[in-house]
């Protein structure tokens, strides 16, 4: 339930971000979308489990119950959401190659002092929006874009592409620069997703993503440790993912260069 | 993504930017995978301590500017060769110099408005400072891992050293490479001579350069480089901090983030476009005399 009268201040003297009056709706629509959810009550949002689109949502479950059985019905669910499926929206396919920023869904200075309003508007406005746009040109240029595949279904299908030389000896121009831009536009997509100005700290204790970290981590702390030592450990530019394995059910914590997306891997991205 | 390491004398020749100003575009040598152990094997080994060269890693002493950059690079390879060697009389033979962060020739606001003193104290005092902390540690961890036998921590340490030992070669250069806007005078001489000559003029060399460099994705450098065996000048990317290979380097410059964006952002042509106006040539020319 949102406070109607929100205090002004917190007890340790910060400003209560819900005084922001785009604070208040946007947390006010968050608020609406966790009570229409069917899943389960949710008292504040946690980001993750709240972008994740539901098939995600299902492959997690459904590997940490250990469901993944062709003869069951969850099992088939599955198996029929293959690997390439899209873990946070916008989810749908733009033919003509005209994708668009997803907008940031709070205020870019709401997530201060852990980062910065101008920092978060450099980031999502001119280096998301540059990825994405660079994403739609490559786009253009590739072969074969017939407009029935998603963004992450065309990333982990490039390694193939990737693999053909063409007759400089190197793979196609606009196959690299997709790998480029479509990596930064799948990975950034996914990032402004899983902030929020009012997280909640820790995945909803006994649901599937909870097992799901304990079971392949150990415990929600052992996670924190190896994915902050992950990050803090990239040579030069690059990514710390938490990824999950559709086809095991595992999670684990990976690294990557620059914009390279775990897509390519037939991995999906949960968190970077 | 193939490594090409077979191939890469053969690639290096053949795909280094040098052609005449007629081309269409500048030729983009595709940045270097190779290991630690590939361009140590440029170098043939020498089991001779006497033959290291006395200087460590550069100082800001004139003499030393000659030969800087190429001793700096022989003497981190011979160094991390022998770390590689199995060897123990080798490893006892070769004791560890500490990497020493080298003072800069000019203050940290010497270089404005092209590079602001804020970047300038950050980038040496910080993130140079970080790369000899960590070559320092690194290649402790290597030596002990070496007197131990264990080969599992001795493969996964050629990264961190690779990377701390890159990112101080190849600063050391930088810091040379450049000079406050008063003192710059074009390139003159030899040097002047085998630029038009590659290049077709200065202008075209800088526009190729600075295409390059801006292209880089993520980290790297853009250089200038000699190759050692044809001594024709070329210009070459590489990724994070990867030192020169296939030749030596001249003039680099850095792309990293952390060199420019406190100042420019995201527009890095706009950070390469001043940087020319305060490279040093004349410490330029003297790298290229000394590897001729």
């Amino acid at each position: 339930e949102i406070e109607t009268e929100p205090r002004r201040l917190r007890a340790d003297g910060r400003k209560h971000p819900l005084t922001h009056p785009q604070a208040r709706t946007h947390a006010r629509t968050l608020a609406a979308a966790a009570r229409d959810s069917s899943e389960q009550k949710r008292e504040t949002t946690f980001p993750l489990e709240m972008a994740m689109t539901q098939k995600v949502l299902a492959a997690v479950l459904v590997a940490m119950v250990g469901l993944a059985k062709a003869d069951s019905p969850m099992g088939e669910a599955a198996a029929a959401s293959n690997v390439t499926m899209c873990a946070y929206e916008p989810c749908d396919i733009q033919a003509a190659a005209d994708y668009t920023v997803p907008p940031l869904p709070y205020p870019y200075d709401s997530l201060e002092p852990e980062i910065d309003n101008q920092t978060m508007t450099f980031h999502h406005d001119r280096h998301f929006a540059g990825y994405t746009k660079k994403m739609n040109k490559a786009l253009a240029d590739m072969a074969g874009m017939d407009g029935t595949s998603t963004v992450e279904e065309m990333m982990s299908t490039l390694p193939t592409v990737l693999a053909t030389a063409g007759p400089s000896g190197e793979p196609d121009a606009s196959a690299t620069a997709f790998r480029k831009n479509g990596g930064g536009y799948l990975n950034h997509k996914m990032y402004f997703a899983t902030m929020s100005p009012e997280p909640q700290s820790e995945p909803t204790p006994g649901s599937p993503l909870a097992q799901a970290i304990d079971t392949s981590f150990g415990s929600w702390a052992d996670f924190q440790e190896e994915m902050t030592n992950a990050a803090a450990t990239v040579f030069g530019s690059g990514w710390a993912f938490l990824v999950l394995d559709p086809v095991t059910g595992e999670l684990s914590v990976i690294q990557k260069p620059n914009q390279d997306s775990p897509y390519m891997d037939g991995l999906i991205p949960l968190l970077g | 993504f193939s490594r090409r390491r077979e191939q890469a004398s053969e690639t290096c020749l053949t795909l280094k930017s040098n052609s005449p100003p007629s081309s269409a575009r500048p030729v983009r040598f595709r940045p270097s995978q190779q290991e630690p152990a590939a361009f140590l094997e440029e170098e043939a080994p020498s089991s001779d301590p006497e033959d290291s060269p006395p200087q460590q890693q550069p100082t800001m002493a004139t003499s030393s500017l000659l030969t800087a950059g190429r001793s700096a690079c022989k003497s981190l390879l011979q160094q991390t060769q022998k770390s590689f060697l199995s060897s123990s009389a080798a490893a006892a033979s070769a004791p560890l110099v500490a990497a020493k962060l080298p003072d800069l020739p000019y203050d940290y606001a010497a270089l404005e408005p092209a590079i602001s003193g804020e970047i300038m104290e950050l980038h040496h005092s910080k993130h140079h400072q970080a790369y000899v902390n960590g070559i320092n540690a690194a290649s402790e961890q290597m030596l002990d891992a070496q007197a131990k036998g264990d080969f599992a921590a001795m493969s996964k340490l050629t990264k961190a050293i690779n990377f701390n030992a890159g990112g101080h070669l190849n600063h050391s250069i930088f810091w040379t490479n450049l000079c406050p806007k008063r003192d710059y005078r074009p390139p003159e001489g030899k040097l002047l001579a085998k630029i038009n000559e590659n290049f077709g003029s200065l202008d075209n060399l800088q526009k190729q350069l600075s295409a390059m460099t801006v292209g880089v994705q993520g980290s790297g450098w853009g250089w200038l480089g000699l190759d050692r065996d044809t001594k024709q000048l070329f210009v070459q990317t590489m990724p994070n901090q990867d030192p020169l290979s296939c030749g030596v380097p001249l003039l680099g410059i850095d792309i990293w983030e952390h060199a420019y964006y406190l100042q420019y952002k995201n527009v890095r042509p706009d950070y390469v476009k001043a940087i020319w106006e305060i490279v040093n040539w004349k410490n330029i020319e003297e790298r290229y005399e000394a590897a001729l």
